[in-house]
């Protein structure tokens, strides 16, 4: 079920209303959220919902088991074991595939084939996203830093249908305590919810689809026929594509979340506005970010233990970050590119996050290059493989005569990126105008905004990227 | 566990310790919350009312989902609702912004739709030269195996640069990535100019109330004129089918009859229109319940094909099994690295799949046109 949707909005409606009826039967809500949760999931496979409720089951099986132990080792082992369990489940669905491949295209140099079958093995929508909210139940619990909770709240954290398929990654430890009472049905910040719907609804329906559709695909399937200018815009467009794909997505996840009471971590702040990689980390898929900080980068040594074993980690978390996205060297090298570049601004000294002592210039000079570093990962990220890449790459020095590109996608381009330098009291002004509305005004305007977005948009709606990782 | 001054040097993501507090962090100061019985009001207006404004594509939604009780549910809720809409004058805002957009009045208007992306194909290990795997399928590049062709269409001058072939690619959503291979492929001759590569989700024969094919070919015969049509149909065409009032099953002969005709006429129009045209087969599927339908749909345009030649149909079932030849998802490239062949779905093409079913398709051509291979080809 996409969010974009006829279906989805009558599910919307019957769920917002079922959930505000029976929010003071909190067990009641709960079993309500989580049948809600699971027919969504299930309206795209039902067979994945017993994988759904097994992750449940053994993640709350390693969790108990650990807090049943006051011994340290015991504690370990069984963090181990849920550790394992979770990346075995990620291993199996995800990379058993690409681990085959490139073991039978490597070994069949020499004439070997490993003794290991293809098998049909299809990636579950979302597995990616529970898995690694599954892991954070498990090491909090293990660091003691949340209790064991009850199953059918682990359940409906695993499950909660916002964030299921493609994040953001909302932590234990920031749903659940969520959970344990009765969410105020007099504080929903609607306005704000609103805003987040419908921007991530243009974002996706409108914005995204038509890049990728009218310049992106065709450039990147066949760089080849287009001209140095046309695969430098293309790229552009791709990454105003895939920020507006999935912080579209991530957006109206949060809204949808609000509404029902529930605060959701923000998951985008303008990542092109960033002045260092380490910036745009810290503006783009943050929720990921700091999952990879928390639960790898600082287990991994951090920047605790000398400039050496800082850079090994850099490296180490970016290139398995880059693998989460997908089982490809497409991804492996992506996940490179912004590990050495991190490694690099590290030991230049220009890991810089705070424009306050810069001059106007410095900071658009920053800026500039700090986005055409992200658009050079990006072309490894959305390329078929890493010829393709390269090939993509090698027009860049091609002149040639332009036909592809339209007013319209320039202008999609130009709103993907201004966007992120709307300033931020100019969309407070503009929430607070909403404000002023009725309950009434702002259905009206919500139903405006979906005339808008569906008739802009293209017949019909693409998969969200981030769907597939 | 790590102290705060180890998480404030982290190089990645430090975000939450130093930009504050990021829970809430989407909900702006002085904005005035909201009781839920204010905001189900306002979703419901807003659900309503964006039903009724759209509430035309959503009829022509509804009307293109396979004949059977969903799509009778959706119309239920659909057509009572475009009444209402055209009733109070609430489809005409919609209208003006397709017309303002120069939307046809297609029901499923001018886009096409993007397909899912294609990095699902894994990349083979550069660091070494490909070797085809011993255990693999004959060379995908092997010609297709075709019907007994007939001679070649006589040209008038010699196919170049300055006298291209033109070429038109149209069809359902198999033609996603195939079109963008086709186009490449084509692109690499120097002397192939293609016309348009148009795809439709959820289009084919059996609806033409959706896309009108043959109407929408009629038009392409008038306006572009391609030498060559090369047709992709089949992925959404076996559905029940309104035959005379009865709904029948693609299992059923009066079904296989109806759509044999359909298929028939639309070859017959194409021919009469001056065109040679490649109908493309289906690959096998990983589904055996849809094995057993696009070999019924593969018999019914072999046949056709073979019953006029200017019509040549382009068998890749086998192109897409294993050596069981069961369905195999990955499967051997040009280079002999293994890879994966088909999306998710277990239907539609990867790019590497696209490829491995447009190089025979386009070999094909090229033997009929008397033109020469590329030379990397």
């Amino acid at each position: 079920m996409l969010f974009p949707s006829v279906e989805f909005a009558l599910f919307f409606v019957v769920v917002l209303t079922g959930s505000w009826l029976l929010m003071r039967q909190r067990t009641a809500w709960k079993w309500f959220a989580l049948g809600a949760s699971y027919v969504f999931y299930g309206a795209w496979d039902w067979r994945y919902l017993g994988l759904l409720a097994g992750s449940s089951l053994v993640n709350q099986g390693v969790a108990r088991a650990m807090a049943g132990r006051d011994d340290e080792r015991g504690r370990r082992w069984w963090l181990a074991a849920g550790v394992a369990a979770n990346l075995g489940l990620l291993g199996w669905f995800k990379y058993y595939g690409f681990f085959v491949v490139s073991a039978r295209n490597a070994l069949g140099e020499f004439g070997i084939t490993p003794p290991l079958p293809l098998l049909e093995i299809v990636l579950p929508v979302g597995i990616s996203f529970f898995t690694f909210q599954a892991m954070s139940y498990v090491i909090d619990v293990y660091r003691r830093e949340i209790d064991v909770a009850p199953t059918l709240d682990v359940f409906v954290f695993l499950a909660f249908f916002p964030q299921l398929v493609a994040g953001p990654i909302v932590r234990a430890r920031e749903f659940l305590p969520q959970l344990a009472g009765p969410r105020d049905p007099r504080t929903i910040p609607a306005v704000t919810a609103a805003g987040l719907i419908l921007g991530g609804l243009f974002k996706k329906v409108v914005i995204a689809n038509a890049l990728g559709a009218n310049l992106v695909d065709p450039v990147f399937a066949s760089p080849g026929q287009f001209s140095a200018f046309e695969v430098l815009v293309a790229i552009y467009g791709y990454a105003v594509q895939i920020y507006a794909d999935f912080s579209g997505y991530t957006d109206i996840a949060i809204g949808i979340a609000l509404l029902l009471g529930f605060r959701f971590p923000k998951n985008f702040d303008a990542p092109y506005a960033a002045i260092s990689l380490r910036d745009f980390w810290r503006r783009w898929h943050m929720t990921l970010s700091r999952w990879l900080r928390d639960y790898l980068y600082i287990p991994l040594g951090g920047s605790a233990h000398g400039p050496r074993r800082t850079a090994a980690a850099v490296l180490a978390t970016m290139v398995l970050g880059g693998l989460w996205h997908g089982a490809a060297w497409t991804f492996v090298i992506w996940g490179a590119i912004h590990g050495f570049g991190l490694v690099a601004e590290r030991a230049l000294g220009q890991a810089r996050v705070d424009t306050s002592a810069m001059s106007g210039v410095e900071v658009t000079v920053r800026r500039l290059v700090t986005f055409h570093l992200v658009c050079l990962g990006w072309v490894f990220f959305r390329a078929p493989s890493v010829s393709d890449a390269f090939e993509i790459l090698g027009r860049l020095a091609s002149p040639g005569a332009v036909s592809l590109l339209t007013p319209a996608a320039l202008v999609l381009i130009a709103i993907g990126i201004g966007v992120q330098y709307v300033p931020r009291r100019a969309a407070t002004r503009l929430e607070l105008a909403a404000d002023r509305l009725s309950p009434v005004a702002l259905g009206v305007v919500g139903g405006l905004g979906l005339l808008v977005v569906d008739a802009l948009g293209p017949v019909g709606i693409a998969p969200f990227i981030y769907f597939q990782f | 566990m790590h102290d705060e001054t180890t998480r404030q040097d982290a190089p990645i993501a430090s975000g939450a310790t130093t930009r504050g507090k990021q829970l809430g962090a989407q909900e702006p100061p002085k904005v005035r919350d909201r009781s839920a019985g204010e905001v189900i009001i306002a979703v419901l207006i807003a659900v309503l009312l964006g039903g009724l404004l759209n509430a035309q594509a959503l009829l022509a939604t509804a009307q293109r989902q396979e004949l059977g009780t969903t799509r009778d549910a959706a119309l239920t809720f659909a057509e009572p609702l475009a009444a209402v809409s055209s009733a109070l004058w609430l489809d005409r805002p919609r209208a003006a912004i397709e017309r303002a957009m120069g939307r046809g009045d297609a029901p499923g208007g001018d886009d096409p739709v993007v397909a899912a992306p294609d990095n699902e194909e894994p990349e083979p290990n550069p660091s070494f030269e490909p070797t085809p795997d011993p255990t693999a399928e004959p060379d995908p590049t092997s010609e297709p195996e075709t019907e007994p062709e007939p001679e070649p269409e006589p040209t008038q001058e010699p196919i170049t640069a300055e006298n291209p072939l033109t070429m038109y690619v149209g069809g359902d959503s198999m033609v996603g990535q195939f079109g963008v291979a086709m186009d490449d492929l084509a692109s690499d001759t120097g002397v192939i100019e293609i016309t348009e590569v148009r795809y439709e989700f959820g289009s084919g024969i059996s609806r033409p109330d959706f896309i009108d094919w043959p109407a929408v070919l009629a038009d392409v015969s008038a306006t572009q004129d391609p030498d060559v049509m090369v047709l992709y149909f089949g992925g959404n065409d076996a559905q029940a089918l309104d035959i005379d009032g009865t709904v029948r099953q693609p299992e059923d002969a009066e079904w296989q009859e109806e759509y044999r005709s359909r298929v028939s006429d639309l070859m017959d129009q194409l021919v009469d229109a001056g065109h040679r045209v490649y109908w493309m087969g289906m690959p096998i599927a990983r589904s055996t319940d849809l094995q057993a339908k696009h070999t019924m749909l593969n018999d019914i345009y072999s046949s056709e094909a073979e019953a006029r030649p200017e019509v040549t149909y382009v068998d890749v079932w086998d192109l897409f099994a294993g050596p069981d030849g069961q369905f195999s998802e990955y499967l051997p490239n040009q280079n002999g690295d293994v890879v994966d062949m088909r999306l998710d779905d277990g239907i539609h093409y990867t790019t590497a799949g696209a490829y491995r079913a447009a190089r025979p398709a386009m070999a094909q051509i090229l033997e009929d046109h008397d033109i020469e291979p590329p030379a990397d080809e």
